[in-house]
C-alpha cells in the first residue's frame, strides 16, 4: 500500500464512516507540507497555522471527492498556495488599514549567508507547480514531509531507487525552471537547499489544533445518494474513463445498433424495391405483350364480326342477284342476256351441238361438255373418276403392247421425208371392252337415261375428235399407228405426222422443227400436243412420237447449227 | 479536474458519436421510409398490374373462344365479290363457271326444258349455224333468235345464196377426168365478190342480232361462209407471226376452191375419196353416203354425190347402194 492509497483509505474512512482519527492521521501526515508551504508564503507561523486550518478544512469538506489515483500532497500543496494567496490578500488589506506595512519586512528574516537560496524561495511554489504531479509529489514528500526514500518509494508505488531517481529528476527540472527565470547559478543543490530551507516541522499541539479546527467545518457522514456520488467521485481516471466510456457507449451502441438496423432495413427495402421494380418491369413487358395480343384479337374479332356483317349483307345482295339471274334465265319470255355470263338453250337442241374432244387425258370433262350435259359438281366428279380409271387402264394396255417399226400399214409418210418412225398398237383385245363397259355403266348411272342416250350416241360415232376415238373404244378390235416424219418445206425443216386406224386417218403437213428443240416454246404458249393436233390421241403413242421428233430436232438442228 | 475533463471528453465524444450515428440513423430511417413508401407503392402497382394482366389474359382467352365460336365464312368470296362489284363475268374460269352454276342451282335436273350454259362455252361448242340459206335450229336455240330476227337474217342469206349460185354457175371450171381422178371442179378466187358478199352478211346479222350474238353466229357460220365463197384465203389472224413467217406466201394468197374425186381399190372393194381445197385448206376424206357433199359446189349438183356421179359418169362405192 503506498502513501497515496493510504491517504485515500484514510479519507474514505473519514468521509464515509466519519472516522475523525483517520482525518487526524491525514493531518498529522501532511501538516508539515501544508504548514511549510503556508509559512514561506505567509511569512509568519500564525498565518501559516490559519492557512493550514483552512486547507484541511477544505480537505475535510472535499474528502469524499478524492480518488485513489489523486495525489493528496499535490492537492494540499496547490490548495495551500491558493489559500495563502487568499490569506495574503486579506492580510494586505488589514495591514494597509493598520499602516503597518513597514513591519512586514521584519517578519521575513532571511539568512545573510544564503542570499541565493532566498532569491529562489519566492519562485519555489511556481516552480513546483510547473512540475508534473508525480515529480511535485515526490519533492513535497521528500523535503516537506522529510520521508526517507524507501517510504517515499512505497508512497509513490515504486522502488526506492526509482523514487530517488524521480526526486533527482524533479530537482533537475526545478533547477532548470529557475535557470529559465534568470537564476543561472540555480543548481540542483540550490533547488534542494531551497526546498530544505522552506521545510519546517510542526508541533503536535499545532497538529491537534489544525485538525480540530478542520473537523469543525467537516460535513456530516455521507449516506444515500451523496454516498453514491462520493463513490463515483472517488473513481480513478481509468475507472472514470471506463464508466464514461460505458455510459457513452450504451447510447452510442444502441444508436449504432439502431443505425445498423436501419441500414439493414434500408438494404432490405432497397432489395425489395429493386425486386419489385424488376418484377414490375418484366410484368409490364408481359402485360404490354398481352395488350398487343388482346388488341390483335379485338381487331380480329372486330374484323371477323364486320366481315360476318358484311358477309351477311353480301349474301343478301348475292342472293338477290342470283334470284334476278334465275328469273331472267328461266323466264317464259327469255331474251338473250347481253350482261350475263350465262345463256339458256333448249334441251331439244343439245343433240345438235357438238364438243370437239369433250374429254381430255387423263379423263377430264371439258367445260363445254360439262355444261351441255348440265353436270352438277358431284356428277362431274363421278364421271371423271370413271373416265380416268378407264383411260389409265387403256394407257397401261397400250404402253405394254406398243411397238415401233418403219413400215406403215394405216398411215402415209411423204416420199420426200428425210426420216420417219412408226409407233404402232395392235388390237388390245377383250380388256378394252371390259374397261369400257365398266366405265359406261358408271356414266349411265351418273347421268340418267336422258343424258346417257346423248352420250351413248356420241360414243357410237367414229372420228378422230369424237369421244369414241378419244376413249379408244375400238382399240380392242382395231390396231392403230402413228407415223412421224421429218422433212423440209421450202428449205425449212419441218416435222409431220399421220395417224390412222381401220376407220379414220388424220395427218399434218408439218410444223417447224425448231419448235421441238429442248428449250423452245411455241409462240402462242400452247402444248406440243395441241400444236400438233394430237391431244386427242393416246399418250402411249404421242409421247414416244414427240420424243422422236425432239431427238430429230436436236440431231438435225443443234448438231448442224442450222437454227 | 482531469477526470472531469476526461469524462467530458469521453462523454462529448460519445455524444458526438451518438449524434452522428443518430443523424445517420435518422437519415437512414428517412431514406428507409422513402424506400418503404416506394416499395409499398411499387408493390401496390405490381398487384394492380397482376390484376390487369389477369384481366387481359382472361379477355384474350374469351376473345379466342369467341373468335373460335364464330362460324367460318364459306369460300366463293372472290367470285361473289367480283359479281357484286359489277365486274365483267365474260372471262370466268371453268371452275368459276361450275361454281356459279352450282350457286344458282342450275343443272340438268333443275332447269326443266332448258339448259343453262356459259357464253364462254359457246366458243367450244360446234354446230352449223346455217342450214342451206336458213338458220339452223341450233343457232336459233343457242342465240335466242326470235322469229322476226330469223326472218330478217334468212331473207339476207337467201339473197346471198342466189347471187352466189349465179356466180358459181358463171365461173366454175371443170377439168376432164383422167386416171384415178373421176371428177374435178374448180372455182377461181374473186376477192371483190367475196368481200362484197361478206360485208352484206356481217352487216345483216349485226343489224338483226346486235354485236354479241352476231359474232357468235358468224363464228358458227364459218363452213357456210366458206362454201358461199365469203373467204378467198384462210383466216391467218390467229396464226402466230413466227409461224406465219415460215409459211410459203401462196398459203395465204387467194386460192381457188377445188374439188377432186379419186377412186382406188381396197382389196376387191371400190373406194373413193375426195380432196377439197378451199380457202387455202385442204381436206381429204372418203366418199361415203354419210359424207355431206361439198356445199361450195352444191349449186351445181343439188343432188350431191349422186348428181355428180351421173354428170361425170362414174359409179359410186357400194355403200351408197346399201344405204338406199
Amino acid at each position: 500500500m503506498n502513501e497515496r492509497q493510504s491517504d485515500f483509505e484514510w479519507l474514505q474512512q473519514f468521509a464515509r464512516a466519519g472516522n475523525q482519527n483517520a482525518f487526524r492521521e491525514i493531518v498529522g501526515r501532511h501538516i508539515n507540507l501544508v504548514f511549510a508551504t503556508a509559512l514561506h508564503k505567509a511569512g509568519d507561523a500564525g498565518g501559516a497555522e490559519e492557512i493550514a486550518q483552512n486547507v484541511f478544512g477544505i480537505l475535510a469538506r472535499k474528502a469524499w471527492q478524492f480518488a485513489p489515483d489523486d495525489s493528496l500532497p499535490a492537492w494540499l500543496h496547490k490548495t495551500t498556495l491558493l489559500e495563502s494567496k487568499s490569506w495574503l490578500r486579506g492580510e494586505m488589506r488589514r495591514r494597509r488599514r493598520e499602516q503597518a506595512a513597514a513591519e512586514l519586512g521584519t517578519t521575513m528574516k532571511t539568512s545573510d549567508e544564503q542570499p541565493a537560496i532566498n532569491a529562489l524561495v519566492p519562485l519555489l511554489d511556481e516552480a513546483l507547480l510547473s512540475l508534473r504531479e508525480k515529480d511535485r509529489t515526490a519533492l513535497l514528500l521528500r523535503f516537506y514531509e522529510q520521508q526517507p526514500l524507501n517510504t517515499l518509494g512505497a508512497a509513490l508505488g515504486v522502488s526506492e531507487d526509482t523514487a530517488q531517481k524521480r526526486v533527482q529528476t524533479a530537482l533537475e527540472k526545478l533547477s532548470q525552471f529557475f535557470q529559465r527565470r534568470g537564476y543561472k547559478t540555480a543548481t540542483v543543490a540550490a533547488a534542494t537547499a531551497a526546498l530544505q530551507h522552506t521545510a519546517t516541522s510542526v508541533s503536535a499541539a499545532t497538529v491537534s489544533t489544525v485538525a480540530s479546527a478542520a473537523l469543525q467545518v467537516a460535513p456530516p457522514v455521507l449516506t444515500g445518494l451523496s454516498l453514491w456520488l462520493a463513490r463515483v467521485a472517488t473513481l480513478t481516471k481509468v475507472q472514470t474513463a471506463a464508466v464514461c466510456v460505458m455510459v457513452a457507449m450504451v447510447p452510442v451502441l444502441w444508436q449504432w445498433n439502431e443505425q445498423r438496423d436501419a441500414d439493414a432495413q434500408l438494404n432490405q427495402a432497397k432489395a425489395g424495391l429493386a425486386a419489385a421494380q424488376g418484377e414490375f418491369s418484366s410484368l409490364l413487358t408481359e402485360k404490354q405483350r398481352l395488350d398487343e395480343s388482346a388488341a390483335h384479337w379485338d381487331k380480329a374479332l372486330s374484323t371477323a364480326r364486320a366481315a360476318a356483317e358484311n358477309r351477311e349483307a353480301m349474301d343478301q345482295k348475292f342472293a338477290a342477284w342470283k334470284q334476278r339471274v334465275r328469273a331472267r334465265l328461266l323466264a317464259a319470255d327469255y331474251q338473250w342476256p347481253d350482261d350475263l355470263p350465262f345463256i339458256r338453250i333448249p334441251k331439244s337442241i343439245v343433240p345438235q351441238l357438238a364438243v370437239r374432244q369433250p374429254v381430255a387425258w387423263p379423263g377430264t370433262v371439258r367445260q363445254e361438255a360439262r355444261e351441255l350435259l348440265g353436270l352438277s359438281p358431284a356428277e362431274r366428279e363421278q364421271m371423271e373418276a370413271a373416265l380416268q380409271k378407264h383411260m389409265a387402264t387403256m394407257d397401261d394396255l397400250m404402253n405394254s403392247d406398243r411397238f415401233e417399226t418403219n413400215r406403215t400399214s394405216r398411215t402415209h409418210i411423204p416420199p420426200d421425208a428425210l426420216a420417219s418412225q412408226v409407233f404402232g398398237l395392235p388390237a388390245l383385245g377383250e380388256a378394252v371392252k371390259q374397261s369400257s363397259d365398266e366405265m359406261q355403266s358408271v356414266l349411265k348411272t351418273t347421268l340418267g337415261n336422258e343424258r346417257w342416250s346423248m352420250v351413248q350416241e356420241e360414243l357410237s360415232y367414229p372420228g378422230t375428235d369424237n369421244l369414241r376415238s378419244i376413249l379408244n373404244l375400238d382399240a380392242g378390235e382395231n390396231g392403230q399407228e402413228l407415223a412421224v416424219w421429218v422433212g423440209e418445206r421450202n428449205g425449212t425443216p419441218v416435222a409431220g405426222y399421220s395417224w390412222g386406224d381401220q376407220i379414220t386417218a388424220i395427218s399434218s403437213s408439218g410444223l417447224v422443227l425448231k419448235f421441238f428443240l429442248p428449250d423452245a416454246v411455241f409462240p402462242d404458249g400452247r402444248s406440243v400436243e395441241d400444236q400438233m393436233g394430237v391431244a386427242q390421241l393416246p399418250p402411249a403413242l404421242t409421247q414416244p412420237a414427240i420424243e422422236w421428233i425432239r431427238q430429230q430436232a436436236v440431231n438435225r438442228l443443234q448438231k448442224k447449227g442450222d437454227l | 479536474m482531469k477526470r472531469v475533463m476526461l469524462a467530458i471528453i469521453i462523454l462529448a465524444t460519445g455524444t458526438a458519436l451518438f449524434c452522428a450515428l443518430h443523424n445517420a440513423s435518422a437519415v437512414a430511417r428517412q431514406e428507409l421510409s422513402v424506400q418503404r413508401t416506394a416499395w409499398q407503392t411499387q408493390t401496390q402497382q405490381l398487384a394492380r398490374l397482376y390484376l390487369e394482366k389477369q384481366q387481359v389474359s382472361e379477355h384474350i382467352t374469351e376473345s379466342k373462344q369467341l373468335f373460335a365460336s364464330l362460324p367460318p365464312l364459306p369460300a366463293l368470296r372472290q367470285l361473289e365479290q367480283k359479281i357484286l362489284a359489277g365486274d365483267s363475268l365474260t372471262n370466268l374460269t371453268a371452275a368459276e363457271s361450275e361454281q356459279l352454276l352450282a350457286e344458282l342451282g342450275f343443272n340438268w335436273n333443275t332447269t326443266g326444258d332448258y339448259l343453262i350454259v356459259s357464253k364462254k362455252s359457246l366458243d367450244g361448242i360446234s354446230y352449223d349455224a346455217m342450214n342451206g340459206e336458213k338458220l339452223s335450229t341450233a343457232a336459233r336455240g343457242t342465240l335466242a333468235i326470235n322469229a322476226a330476227e330469223t326472218s330478217a337474217i334468212e331473207s339476207m342469206t337467201g339473197q346471198l345464196s342466189k347471187v352466189r349460185s349465179a356466180w358459181v354457175k358463171e365461173h366454175v371450171q371443170r377439168t376432164e377426168p383422167s386416171g384415178d381422178v373421176v371428177a374435178q371442179y374448180s372455182l377461181p378466187p374473186d376477192y371483190a365478190f367475196a368481200q362484197n358478199q361478206l360485208a352484206i352478211y356481217t352487216n345483216g346479222i349485226m343489224n338483226a342480232l346486235g354485236e354479241q350474238r352476231a359474232q357468235w353466229l358468224q363464228n358458227h357460220s364459218a363452213d357456210w361462209m366458206m362454201a358461199q365463197g365469203l373467204f378467198t384465203s384462210p383466216d391467218m389472224s390467229k396464226i402466230p407471226k413466227e409461224i406465219l413467217a415460215t409459211l410459203p406466201s401462196e398459203t395465204y394468197q387467194p386460192q381457188p376452191t377445188t374439188m377432186t374425186v379419186k377412186r382406188y381399190n381396197s382389196g376387191n372393194d371400190l373406194r373413193m375419196n375426195y380432196t377439197l381445197e378451199q380457202g387455202g385448206n385442204s381436206m381429204n376424206t372418203s366418199v361415203n353416203p354419210w359424207q355431206p357433199f361439198p356445199e361450195a359446189f352444191s349449186a351445181l349438183f343439188p343432188g350431191g354425190w349422186k348428181d355428180l356421179a351421173e354428170r361425170e359418169g362414174f359409179a359410186l362405192p357400194a355403200e351408197f347402194n346399201k344405204k338406199n
